[in-house]
């Protein structure tokens, strides 16, 4: 929010200047990974997520993709994939702020655009449904 | 130990299954909550993932799989123990994700469909015990040619057991039990020890309360262990 580039009515700002974020290198690479990508598009639209939460909702995206169930152990390894690789990165590169003392994950401060980026980068990745 | 003890023992796991979502209230939340399991919903984003649940017991989660593959629920597949068909994998992935979990108010259509998959875990691995008990032998009459071929086309020892008011025709590989019988006539009964292969053991137990089922399923060997017990102790 505290971003000099985001507009006070949010996402519907199409026009304007194009925020420096989109040339930096750290800002792709931690969009490499697509569940880092999916935490971001979930993360975007939530106040505030817990760590337990945001390793539910990437099982559940896998097992819907995949047509799988994750068990117990599964969902463990995403867990600990969050506390170890996604959040510290993404909280890096101030896309989110992540409390890794209490466990909980904010949106960071995303210009309109950006935000745009993360969630083009996962519908992009959807199953063509609508065409 | 007595079925109903069983039971008991199951329902005292505390299990809610959340459900994660986009839009309205789902088909599937309802059959939770009809089925005297503890349901709740969580929000997610309109063009993210495909609804899916979270299945927790005693706070701790179990299993995270797509609402689309626990579907099968809404309407059973009821097949014969040999038929290879698609439909099976999903409603396997169902047993797996659901097992010990306590079900109310379950029709005979449900507890066939469970029924069959325990059947046909017991054909595809051919050998060892399976116990059965259908509350009376004339329930069993239905489902005579599927035991036909169990009986036949496996090394199965099985053993039936109902209140005897059908006469049943001899099937190789299959013995009745009718003496206890009473016993076991309010419950819908079956285990599969694996035979040689423990991971494959499964077992379904339900009563009957006033027309509706009470009970669970279930792939832990100890639990299945625990039922064989009991029919044997009839």
């Amino acid at each position: 929010m505290g971003d000099p580039g985001e507009a006070p009515d949010g996402r519907n700002h199409a026009v304007g200047e194009i925020p420096p974020r989109l040339a930096e290198d750290q800002f792709y690479r931690a969009l490499t990974s697509p569940h880092r990508r999916r935490l971001l598009h979930y993360v975007l639209e939530k106040e505030e997520s817990t760590v337990e939460e945001l390793a539910t909702v990437l099982s559940g995206w896998e097992a819907t993709t995949t047509g799988t169930m994750y068990t117990s152990a599964d969902r463990s390894e995403v867990l600990l994939q969050l506390l170890h690789n996604h959040l510290p990165r993404l909280d890096d590169a101030e896309l989110i702020e992540y409390d890794s003392n209490v466990g909980t994950v904010r949106r960071g401060s995303l210009h309109p655009r950006v935000a745009d980026v993360i969630r083009w980068s996962v519908e992009a990745e959807r199953p063509d449904e609508s065409g | 130990m007595t079925f109903s003890s069983l039971i008991a023992e199951i329902q005292g796991r505390r299990q809610r299954v959340v459900v994660y979502r986009s839009g309205d209230r789902l088909e599937i939340e309802t059959w939770f909550a009809d089925h005297g399991v503890d349901v709740e919903s969580r929000s997610l984003p309109a063009d993210g993932p495909n609804p899916f649940l979270e299945i927790e017991t005693d706070g701790e989660v179990t299993g995270v799989i797509g609402v689309e593959a626990v579907e099968a629920l809404l309407e059973p597949p009821i097949r014969r123990p040999d038929d290879r068909t698609g439909i099976s994998d999903g409603y396997r992935a169902l047993f797996d994700v659901l097992e010990r979990t306590v079900f109310s108010g379950m029709n005979r259509r449900e507890l066939l469909a469970v029924s069959r998959e325990i059947e046909d875990r017991a054909f595809r691995v051919g050998d060892g015990t399976l116990w059965v008990s259908f509350q009376t032998l004339s329930t069993f009459r239905s489902q005579t040619e599927v035991y036909r071929t169990l009986g036949a086309e496996t090394s199965l020892e099985i053993h039936v057991h109902g209140v005897e008011d059908w006469a049943p025709p001899a099937i190789p590989g299959i013995t009745y039990h009718t003496g206890e019988a009473a016993r076991f006539e309010p419950y819908w009964v079956l285990a599969y020890d694996g035979g040689p292969d423990e991971e494959q053991a499964c077992g379904l137990v339900v009563e009957e309360r006033s027309d509706e089922y009470t009970g669970f399923w279930t792939n832990d060997p100890t639990v299945v262990e625990d039922i064989a017990t009991t029919f044997e102790a009839g």
